[in-house]
């Protein structure tokens, strides 16, 4: 199985991206999403989702709060905010934007 | 901003509320973080619980794939990344990490130096050294090179000074105008706003309610006070009345007068004082800042009063120019004024020249060479404290180096590591600071002790605000310089080489730790050129103080009486000019007064004898006159001899223990009736005619006497030589003249009139200034009576200088020997921790201690022994520079370079032995499992 890091910068994509179903996750359920929705290609570097966590904490993007799993054990799930939604439009319509460029150099090139 | 507000708002544009947004946004951020800073502990908390939870389902879910149980544990953590960091990462996020990190970084530095503690005293020593030394000397700076002149508008404050190429009389450049000529500048100048002027100072007697006091005394002109903005700390200024001539007479008296002699007495304004004879009106009292204008007739007294100018004196002058004109420009300008100041006179036109300089600059213009280069100096003491400390870091940092890599291993970032050497080498040097500010103040107070005038603004000399600031910026310098390069060495290494112990250090490392050692032995070659100049300086003093003088320093003491109607230096030299004296004068004050104290003063209980003379031994003072020896003619201008000539009383030659040589001292019987006798010399005998018998012969004392006087002394007797004047030089040419034969109608007896030295011999140490005093008020009402000092104080004030120099180079040749001490120290603890390893095979293959400390002493010895060889070598090249300081003492003394070579080997040796038996010390086994 071979597996790509992620682009630099589109952690909080991502992040927004799972979330934005609606689904309260926790940290793990996100790094499986994430795994699965690109059919096993993206990889995160699972410590990282929680500094990236931490700032869309910080920045309003996303609640959390503490609920029980499955397995009966303590976990923060994450929500989305409105403030979040907002950003998630944002974040893509840039990764749009520098997606277009990047395979416009590709093809002429 | 509440969501009203916003609401509102959006009608006035989309602008506004997008910055409304940013705002809310930023506050509610900021509320976040506040509320994450309070609750930290359980954001913490929080964290772990998280990424536990993740991890330990990561592993559960590789359980379930089918593998081991362990390697489920490891690819779940690999999977997962360093966890200490990420941790680290997101608490940083919450923007308080400086806050949170600081205080640790503190507390564990604060830990580190407790569990070292003679590092950590050997650091803050060192840097308390140099930043204490540096804040005192900016403080000097600052407070007399820097700070403005306390005056209004002293930023364009400049002195006018007037030179004369064929001057000759004290300081060519420094010459008064005439009140015509001060006017004639004043009025015709455009440069200057307004010129002041303040008269030529002079020496008189003030009456206090204690008796005669002696002070200083300057005039001013009525545009002074206004101009400098000065205002009297209790009275009035003079008023345009009090500069008319013939209105009362008034004054202003210095604060220092009126607190030491009047009490502080609020009283004394109204009140009428006697100054020089003539009774005064206190109008008010000035401040002692108003010193401008070298304003020192006497170096000693330091009381001044201030009369308004009546336009018959001669003034220097001081003026503001106006704004934007430059004191080169207001230089030209008067200039073009030559030929008015000398009357027309087109000779003296021709080598008149004004000079214009900021009043500041002039002031301080013979003490800011020596203030720079001792700050020079003292920076170099910096940086070089601040190099030691950083290889005394360096060595902890080797020998810490494990713990290092270990941190590193576990989580630490570069950077985090980095903060945390650096924040030791902050608390070393505020540390530093603080002591060196108590080491400052001490050297500041000592800069106090020096003798008045010494250092021009002396009194303003204290810590300010600005010297603070400087201070910070001392000990953040000191602390970038000593502590950045070490921390980044010791975090750069990767940590599983350091880890692996790859010993030796690095080609940088050992490239570094040369110029280290350069360094070291910089620093002994530096302290041995201190230590010799020191060694010689104290030679110096020792024969200074064992001189044979031909006196008796300790058992006679001298004091200075002034009359009170003194007509003063500028009396003196009006007489000079004139050629005659002002007034008749029908007894000599020798007679009236000098001669019958004499007598009353040998009747004092201790006292063996008593004599008076014009000039008092080793104060720097003498009045020199050319004499005419026999056989050489009236007309003839060559070989005629200088000489110091004093006027004496019978009793001198026997009260200083001065022996007689020939024939007899003057007596009593030469009085103003009977012919002039002089008494000379061993130094004068011998260039008089040779093969003849001095007594008897004729010399004249031709210079500035009246035609109509007789001038013709004959010699009575020869004295032996007594060193008298400037201590390090052979006797001059010395002629003592009786008192009693000076005429009142001589321009001499001016001298005389002004003040005579008494000296009293007493039996072992008598305290007789009291007594003294008391037969003054008795005898004398009102004469000024001080300057009480023995012959070996007066002594010990004339070799001021040399003290001064021994106690510099001795303090410095004290900082350079510690500098050499942590120097060698820290190189060597720093060479034994690289070569721990090299040291630890060397043992396993069979070396002995003892072989080890001398290994690591050899070095420290060669670092010494360079160092030694270059200082000593650069003092016997330098030495002649000391040669005008020394006395009694070649520059080249054996025993004083043997002396320092012995103490600087001695000490080096000591620094070393320490570094060296920790290496002897080390377990090879220990030393080769670090691998």
């Amino acid at each position: 199985m071979h597996q790509d890091e992620i682009p630099p910068g589109t952690l909080y994509l991502l992040i927004l991206k799972t979330l934005a179903r609606g689904v309260e996750l926790h940290g793990y359920e996100i790094a499986n999403a994430i795994q699965q929705l690109s059919e096993d290609v993206l990889q995160v570097e699972e410590g990282s989702l929680y500094p990236a966590l931490q700032r869309m904490l910080i920045r309003g993007w996303v609640t959390a709060k503490w609920g029980v799993t499955a397995g009966n054990r303590r976990a923060r799930y994450y929500k989305l905010t409105k403030a979040g939604r907002k950003q998630l439009e944002v974040e893509v319509s840039q990764f749009e934007r520098v997606m277009q460029a990047i395979s416009r150099v590709i093809q002429t090139a | 901003m509440t969501r009203k507000d916003e609401g509102r708002s959006a009608k006035d544009g989309s602008g506004t509320i997008r910055a409304g947004r940013c705002v809310v946004e930023w506050l509610s951020q900021l509320v976040r973080r506040f509320a994450a800073l309070v609750r930290r502990n359980k954001l913490n908390r929080d964290l772990e619980d998280e990424m536990r939870l993740h991890r330990e389902l990561r592993e559960q879910q590789n359980v379930e794939s089918g593998m081991t149980a362990e390697e489920a544990y490891y690819a779940a953590r690999r999977r997962f990344g360093n966890e200490t960091i990420l941790k680290e990462v997101s608490r940083e996020m919450w923007g308080w990490g400086l806050a949170e990190r600081l205080p640790q970084d503190v507390r564990y530095t604060l830990r580190q130096l407790r569990k070292n503690p003679g590092f950590a005293a050997l650091a803050i020593i060192t840097l308390a050294l140099g930043i204490g030394a540096n804040t005192a000397m900016f403080t000097v700076i600052d407070s007399v090179l820097i700070r403005p002149l306390p005056f209004r508008n002293a930023n364009r404050l400049v002195s006018i000074r007037i030179g004369y190429l064929d001057s000759h009389f004290g300081d060519p450049d420094q010459n008064p105008v005439s009140w015509p000529a001060y006017r004639e500048l004043r009025t015709r100048s455009h440069s200057f706003e307004d010129i002041i002027g303040i008269s030529s100072s002079d020496w008189t007697v003030i009456q206090t309610p204690q008796g005669g006091q002696k002070v200083v005394r300057a005039t001013i002109t009525a545009n002074v006070l206004d101009t400098l903005g000065i205002h009297p700390v209790l009275g009035r200024p003079f008023d345009s009345k009090d500069y008319q001539s013939g209105a009362a007479p008034v004054v202003l008296l210095g604060a220092e007068l009126w607190r030491d002699h009047f009490g502080s007495d609020p009283l004394v304004l109204g009140r009428q004082v006697r100054i020089g004879g003539t009774p005064y009106l206190v109008v008010g009292v000035l401040p002692d800042s108003f010193d401008l204008l070298d304003v020192q007739a006497e170096a000693d007294v330091t009381s001044r009063v201030w009369l308004p100018s009546r336009g018959d004196e001669d003034f220097e002058l001081a003026g503001i120019v106006r704004p934007g004109v430059s004191p080169q420009a207001a230089q030209a300008e008067l200039g073009t004024f030559a030929l008015d100041i000398c009357g027309q006179n087109l000779q003296c036109a021709k080598s008149v020249k004004f000079i214009v300089k900021p009043s500041r600059d002039v002031m301080t213009t013979s003490v800011r060479p020596a203030l720079l280069a001792l700050t020079g100096a003292l920076f170099l003491v910096l940086l070089i404290a601040c190099v030691n400390v950083s290889n005394l870091q360096l060595a902890r940092h080797l020998a810490r180096r494990q713990e290092l890599a270990v941190r590193a291993a576990i989580g630490a970032g570069r950077g985090r590591l980095l903060g945390q050497l650096m924040a030791e080498g902050a608390v070393l040097a505020v540390a530093g600071a603080a002591a060196g500010l108590g080491f400052a103040s001490i050297l500041i107070a000592a800069v106090h002790r020096l003798p008045p005038n010494f250092i021009p603004r002396a009194d303003e000399i204290k810590l300010r605000v600005p010297v603070f600031a400087m201070l910070a910026i001392i000990a953040a310098v000191a602390t970038v310089l000593s502590s950045l390069a070490p921390a980044l060495l010791a975090t750069r290494t990767a940590p599983e080489e350091a880890l692996r112990e790859a010993s030796g250090g690095s080609i940088t490392g050992r490239r570094r730790s040369r110029l280290s050692q350069w360094m070291v032995a910089g620093e002994v070659s530096l302290s041995a050129v201190l230590l010799v100049s020191a060694g010689l300086m104290f030679h110096t003093l020792y024969n200074l103080q064992h001189i044979h003088f031909g006196l008796d320093l300790d058992e006679v003491t001298a004091f200075e009486v002034t009359p009170a109607n003194a007509p003063g230096y500028l009396g003196w030299l009006a007489a000079r000019k004139s050629g005659t004296a002002p007034q008749a004068i029908t007894e000599s004050v020798v007679t009236r007064v000098y001669q019958p104290i004499l007598d009353r003063l040998r009747q004092l209980p201790g006292v063996v004898d008593v004599a008076l003379g014009s000039w008092a031994p080793f104060d720097g003072t003498a009045g020199f006159a050319m004499i005419r020896p026999p056989g050489v003619p009236e007309t003839q201008q060559h070989g005629l001899i200088a000489a110091q000539i004093c006027y004496v009383s019978p009793g001198y030659a026997r009260t200083m223990g001065i022996p007689l040589i020939k024939g007899r001292m003057i007596s009593d019987q030469d009085s103003t009736g009977t012919p002039l006798v002089a008494v000379v010399n061993e130094t004068l005998a011998r260039r008089l005619p040779p093969g003849q018998d001095p007594i008897g012969e004729h010399i004249a004392h031709p210079s500035r006497t009246p035609p109509t006087m007789k001038n013709d002394y004959t010699i009575v007797g020869v004295l032996g030589d007594a060193r008298q004047h400037i201590v390090t030089q052979t006797p001059d040419p010395e002629v003592l003249l009786s008192y009693q034969q000076v005429p009142t109608s001589d321009p001499r007896y001016f001298l005389l009139a002004s003040g005579t030295n008494y000296f009293v011999k007493t039996r072992g140490h008598v305290q007789l200034t009291n007594a003294i005093r008391q037969v003054f008020r008795q005898s004398a009402p009102g004469y000024a009576v001080d300057h009480f000092r023995t012959l070996r104080i007066a002594l010990d004030d004339a070799t001021f200088n040399q003290r001064l120099g021994l106690y510099l180079t001795a303090s410095f040749a004290g900082i350079a020997i510690l500098m050499v001490l942590t120097g060698l120290y820290g190189v060597l603890s720093q060479l034994v921790g690289q070569r721990w390893r090299e040291i630890g095979v060397r043992m396993a293959l069979g070396a002995t201690n003892r072989s080890i400390l001398q290994m690591i002493l050899r070095q420290g010895s060669i670092l010494a022994v360079t160092g030694l060889a270059l200082g000593l070598i650069a003092s016997l090249a330098g030495g002649r520079l000391l040669r005008a300081f020394l006395y009694g003492v070649k520059p080249t003394d054996a025993w004083t370079y043997l002396g320092v070579a012995v103490v600087l080997l001695s000490l080096s040796i000591g620094a070393a032995l320490l570094p060296a038996r920790r290496a002897a010390k080390v377990d090879p086994m220990v030393a080769l499992r670090c691998e």
